[in-house]
């Protein structure tokens, strides 16, 4: 475990700790390669004897321009014998955390640093590569990177700016340039620009500047030497310049990869940061491919032409920078105010008391009280009452911003819905439930605590919040002005390239053709390595190419290109907030979002800095059932408080059962409907088990199956026990009929029968997760078979149970979570049971979420009886609403006009009455041409009385009307009447049905009225049975089938077996194709809008068939049309 | 003034300027040149003004990779040769004029 006190040291008591340490480590011991001790930060006397230190180097978080990974580099500079190096991003730190964890682990010294981007009182812009020398030198870093990043901005188009184009003005440099040693940078330096261009005076005035800003022993002349032209000549003038000056020199690689082989894809990341191809990027790439990590030897002996001490010079530098961020980051915990004579505990405990009194009734409060006494003693342990305090008020703020996002419709305001709930192992805590973190009390539902709090805890606890969509808007930008952006920021995330983006990033700079490269990354899996979808080349119709050079360095070049981080995003909803300035510890930056702020690193550097993560999630659930609530108190005048209906509702059970979830939470997906026939759960608890077991944990540790026979067994026999690997565990895994689902248990099993303390259990939890090591896990197993062993357990067992363990990993629910999950999924399927048309209204606007595309939605819907209207401009809203039995679909919903075209619509209407004619909506609304033809085409103007063909026609007469009279003419004239004449009148065919159910599909990603399959069905001959007719079937029939494809899917669970969802006009099916179909028809599986099946049907009961397919084929008729995509789940 | 030729510029009448010529060059282990055979004489280099390598056109079939040098040789002439990467140490040496 880290050392806790070095988060409360001052930077100089952690410097004189480490020099005292440095003190007992005799000087001169060489540098050894066995495994250091990693508690302990690498000290400086590695360093001794080394010839070079790499000063400047960049990762890939130098975004679209560093081309290796940080595990890459560190790996190569392990074996070429680096001691110590330097990580200089392009003025962001995001990979600082990663480099020096990585950098410990491998046992060299790191320093902090960047390249900024400065510029220049003429506007010009230039390079300057700054290192961090002291933690205040850090903190200087971190500034100016955030100036960089526009944080200092005041304008939208400021920080704008600055987003695109990160840059300090020079004059920012003089205020920071405390603790920081400066390099004058790179060919892009001022320094080196002006010296090339032979201003040699200018070059000496700016590096006296340099001086005067940040100190004589503070500023070295950089000299670089990648054989580029220029470089030699260039670094004889800086350094007659520097002795001119009186400043030392060094020598630094400019390192961009970490092998020269590399240097292809970086020349690839600059072409697609310019957005140009290979051929026409020639002036933006670098010239050649030296721009590679060498060996100290070999630096050293390069710059030695130079000047004797350029090399050495990097190892002075490199003893200077005694910061370190794996110890000196200085973060604090935030302190939140408590009343005068209370500590952060003793208010923390008096808080959790009185609410105690008021959630449990007296002959529960005996054992609540003994279960907040253990989590309080825990908590005490950890000091980590601040810690719930600092969640406490940010509840309050919740609550607060609630009330007043609530409060503007009555029904959400009235029903006394908790602010937000809980979700993960929080859950299962006493004290979340009594602060109000969680809706779920942990003891009526039997919760473990160990997975959450524990006597050895390695990290901070973990607690996720889900928030509607609307509060957890409001909340950040609450959360940001209450604590300040120099104390709140959200955390970053930096989407990765995978394998489809870089077919499309790095064809294009190639120069293929983008059709066919669009073929191609259509029929790469987002999972798939490049070498399946190298053999994928070769079978497509761009075979014919898969030998000629462009394609084949797309190969190999995507390969390298997956996993390389391709933009700062934003987090889903993780905010740090500090006591002290956030940004002295992390750059934070303006987000895309107005009002909302981010900080440059990741979940797992923020993890690494053991800062406080608050994770604010927009559960689009949460949202649907709110709007759902709303939506009844409209349409029915009743209001329904979700906190008070029945749990026992037969009905709901019995759709459940039959697998009628489309729609409802985390039960819909494929293979939930698959298994709940089989499983049956009748309880809530029933459904924690269903929502945890379909995933990648249970699955692979082998719980699924044996789970559905004891299921069927004890149904049968309710008198049944069921079997576990040791009596000992019946207490653990009885509720779960003897499998491991929930990942507490896992904690459990480790404890009862390996003997694992409760800290060590959840090291090894944690261990099968993240960054798994062979080494680890061998360790664990035989601490786990000594333990069994020590209690009596055969080592079958033991090995068995370990097994099974290990195949859990963490892939799985705890079982917290599926309690408060569970309990979401029972209220979405009360409500579309008992309220089916708000349900399916609220969840059409809430979308996108959950498994399924809208129009699957609406065709369930109006398979529960529910029709469904199509868009009507003087009905309509912007979203969907209720009417009498039916959903009406909202003009927002329709290409090309979205949801503000649509609100335009709706006040316009509001404001002026109905519209009487197309050209009085034209005139009215503004709306663009394309806009307003997409309403006509999907019929928004039937009830004018015109067909569709013929408002099109007009539409064309008023537009081309409008634009001469409305635009080009001057105001005063009399406007152009919009009088049709004669000529003008055409009497048009309207569109048939067929084209209109496409018109639907294309343009409103749905038909309110018609699915394609019922025109493509009278071609399909009699034997292709439907979806209606399946379910009538005998299990084991061959069957044919035809449909509409609405979703692929290829867990990774699943040995390579692609499900596909197909659709027709009666229902879905499964079909579910092997490895060895898939792969013989990939594009069809993959592509295909409409497929024929024909296979074994698998008859389970339920709403959905399964067919194990045998043979698959397009159906052909369909690739006239346009069909929406299904959702593809890789 | 230049008097009208009264013929028309064809493609086929066009010539490079400048084009690279092989040249015959000793070079050391580590690839720098010793000594240059300049118009039927040896000249020994004097110093090695500077060097410079291109790696370009890596995804066309005609790569190109070179190394160039800036050479002071014994009778004071500056010459700049380079040397094809893509073949072997020994061969593939050229003079680059301007």
């Amino acid at each position: 475990m880290r050392d806790r006190r070095n988060h409360w040291e001052t930077w100089e008591q952690s410097a004189a700790r480490r020099a005292e340490q440095e003190a007992t480590t005799a000087p001169d011991t060489p540098r050894s390669r066995a495994p250091h001790d990693l508690t302990q930060p690498i000290p400086p006397s590695v360093l001794d004897n080394a010839p070079y230190v790499e000063l400047h180097m960049h990762s890939n978080y130098s975004l679209l321009e560093g081309a290796s990974h940080i595990d890459e580099l560190l790996e190569t500079a392990e074996e070429q014998g680096h001691r110590a190096l330097a990580l200089t991003d392009h003025e962001g730190m995001f990979g600082a955390m990663e480099f020096a964890q990585g950098a410990r682990r491998a046992g060299l010294r790191t320093i902090t640093g960047l390249e900024l981007t400065v510029e220049e009182a003429d506007g010009s812009h230039s390079h300057l590569t700054l290192l961090a020398e002291t933690r205040a030198g850090y903190g200087n870093l971190c500034r100016l990177s955030s100036i960089a990043f526009g944080l200092n901005e005041t304008t939208d188009a400021g920080k704008e700016q600055r987003r695109l184009d990160p840059c300090v003005p020079v004059s920012k440099l003089p205020g920071h340039a405390a603790g920081i040693i400066l390099l004058t940078g790179c060919r892009e330096g001022r320094v080196s620009q002006l010296v090339a261009t032979g201003r040699r005076r200018e070059a000496e005035e700016t590096l006296r500047q340099y001086v005067q800003w940040f100190g004589r022993e503070q500023v070295f002349v950089e000299l670089v030497d990648n054989l580029v032209f220029g470089d030699r000549p260039r670094n004889r003038a800086l350094v007659a310049l520097a002795e001119t000056v009186g400043v030392p020199v060094v020598g630094t690689g400019d390192v961009h990869y970490h092998a020269q082989n590399r240097h292809r894809l970086q020349d690839v990341l600059v072409a697609i940061r310019h957005r140009k191809t290979l051929d026409d990027s020639h002036r933006e790439r670098r010239a050649n491919a030296e721009f590679y990590l060498r060996s100290p030897a070999e630096q050293a002996k390069r710059f030695a032409v130079y000047h004797p001490e350029a090399a050495t010079n990097s190892v002075r530098i490199a003893r200077r920078c005694l910061f370190d961020l794996t110890e000196d980051l200085g973060y604090r915990l935030p302190a939140p105010p408590v009343p005068e004579a209370e500590t952060p505990l003793s208010h923390l405990t008096k808080l959790c008391r009185q609410r105690l009194e008021e959630r449990y009734k007296p002959g529960e409060r005996k054992v609540a009280h003994e279960r907040l006494d253990e989590e309080l003693g825990l908590i005490a342990k950890h000091e980590l009452a601040g810690f719930f305090l600092v969640y406490n008020e940010v509840m309050q703020l919740a609550t607060k911003v609630a009330a007043e996002v609530r409060g503007r419709s009555l029904a959400r305001a009235t029903t006394g819905l908790p602010p937000g709930r809980g979700r993960g192992s929080s859950v299962s805590s006493i004290v979340c439930y009594l602060i109000g973190l969680s809706h779920i009390d942990p003891l009526r539902n039997n919760l473990f605590v160990g997975r959450f709090l524990n006597e050895e805890m390695h990290s901070l606890p973990d607690i996720d919040l889900d928030f509607p969509r609307d509060i957890r808007k409001e909340l950040i930008e609450r959360v940001h002005r209450e604590w300040g952006k120099d104390r709140a920021a959200l955390v970053a995330t930096f989407p990765a390239y995978r394998i489809r983006s870089a077919i499309r990033d790095v064809g294009k700079v190639l120069g293929l053709p983008e059709a066919e490269l669009d073929r191609l990354a259509k029929t790469a899996s987002p999972y798939e390595h490049s070498g399946v979808v190298a053999d994928d080349l070769r079978r497509s119709p761009a075979a014919g190419h898969a030998g000629v050079r462009g394609w084949r360095d797309l190969m190999a070049l995507v390969s390298e290109l997956v996993g390389f981080p391709r933009h700062l995003s934003q987090h889903v909803g993780g905010m740090v907030i500090s006591s002290g300035p956030l940004i002295e510890c992390v750059p934070v930056q303006p987000a895309a979002w107005p009002n909302r702020y981010l900080c440059h690193w990741d979940k797992d550097s923020v993890d690494d800095a053991r800062m406080v993560k608050i994770d604010f999630l927009g559960l689009g659930m949460l949202s649907a059932v709110e709007e759902c609530i709303e939506l009844i108190a409209h349409h029915r005048g009743r209001i329904e408080d979700l906190s008070r209906i029945p749990h026992d509702d037969e009905d709901v059970y019995d759709d459940i059962c039959r697998g009628d979830t489309v729609g409802v939470f985390q039960i819909e997906s494929r293979a939930q409907i698959a298994m709940l026939p089989r499983t049956l759960p009748r309880t809530l608890d029933d459904l924690a088990i269903q929502v945890s077991i379909v995933r990648p944990g249970p699955i692979v540790g082998g719980a699924v199956n044996p789970y559905v026979r004891r299921r069927e067994e004890q149904r049968q026999n309710p008198a049944y026990v069921p079997e576990v690997p040791h009596p000992a565990l019946h207490p653990v895994l009885d509720e779960t009929l003897g499998v491991v689902i929930f990942q507490e248990q896992v904690l459990q099993v480790a404890q009862i029968l390996g003997g694992f303390s409760a800290g060590e259990a959840d090291a090894f939890r944690r261990a099968m997760s993240r960054r798994r090591s062979k080494e680890a896990m061998e360790a664990y197993r035989e601490r786990f078979m000594a333990g069994a062993a020590a209690r009596g357990v055969t080592e079958s067992v033991a090995t068995t149970v370990f097994e099974n363990l290990m195949g859990f990993a963490e892939f799985g629910f705890p079982k917290s979570h599926g309690v408060a999950f569970a309990l979401l999924a029972y209220q979405s399927t009360w409500l579309k049971r008992h309220y089916a048309q708000e349900f399916m209204t609220a969840l059409i606007n809430e979308q996108p979420m959950g498994f399924y595309p809208p129009h699957v939605l609406v065709n369930d819907a109006k398979r529960h009886g529910v029709e469904v209207h199509r868009p009507d401009i003087n009905v309509s809203n912007a979203k969907c609403t209720v009417e009498a039995d039916a959903i009406r679909v909202g003009l927002g919903y329709v290409k090309h006009v979205g949801e503000a075209g649509g609100k335009r619509i709706e006040e316009e209407r509001t404001r002026g009455g109905a519209y009487c004619s197309l050209f009085d909506f034209t005139q009215r609304t503004g709306l663009p041409r394309r806009a307003t033809e997409a309403l006509i085409q999907i019929g928004a103007f039937d009830a004018l009385g015109l067909n569709r063909r013929e408002l099109i026609w007009q539409l064309g007469l008023f537009c081309d009307g409008m634009q001469r009279s409305l635009l080009k003419l001057p105001v005063e004239r009399q406007l152009r009447l919009p009088l049709p004449t004669a000529q003008d009148e055409v009497s048009l065919t309207d569109f048939d049905a067929y084209q209109r159910m496409a018109l639907d599909y294309t343009t409103l990603s749905l038909s309110p009225d018609s699915h394609p399959m019922q025109f493509l069905r009278s071609g399909l001959g009699e034997g292709v049975a439907s979806s209606r007719h399946l379910r009538s079937l005998p299990g084991g029939a061959t069957v044919e089938m035809a449909g509409l494809v609405v979703c692929r899917q290829r867990p990774l669970t699943a040995k390579g077996i692609i499900f596909l969802l197909l659709e027709d006009e009666y229902g879905l099916t499964n079909v579910l194709v092997s490895r060895e179909l898939s792969e013989r028809y990939r594009e069809i599986v993959k592509l295909a809008p409409f497929v024929r099946a024909t296979g074994t049907l698998e008859q389970r009961g339920g709403e959905q068939t399964t067919i194990v397919a045998t043979s698959i084929e397009e159906l052909l008729p369909a690739k006239v049309l346009a069909m929406p995509t299904g959702k593809s789940w890789g | 003034m230049v008097e009208d030729s009264r013929t028309t510029t064809r493609v086929d009448g066009l010539r490079p300027l400048g084009e690279p010529r092989p040249i015959a060059v000793t070079a050391a282990r580590d690839g720098m040149p010793i000594s240059v055979r300049w118009r039927q004489r040896w000249l020994t280099v004097l110093q090695v003004e500077e060097v410079w390598r291109v790696a370009e056109a890596w995804w066309r079939d005609e790569l190109l990779a070179r190394t160039y040098y800036q050479l002071s040789v014994e009778d004071g002439r500056l010459l700049t040769l380079f040397h094809d990467d893509t073949q072997t140490a020994d061969c593939g040496w050229f003079e680059q004029r301007y």
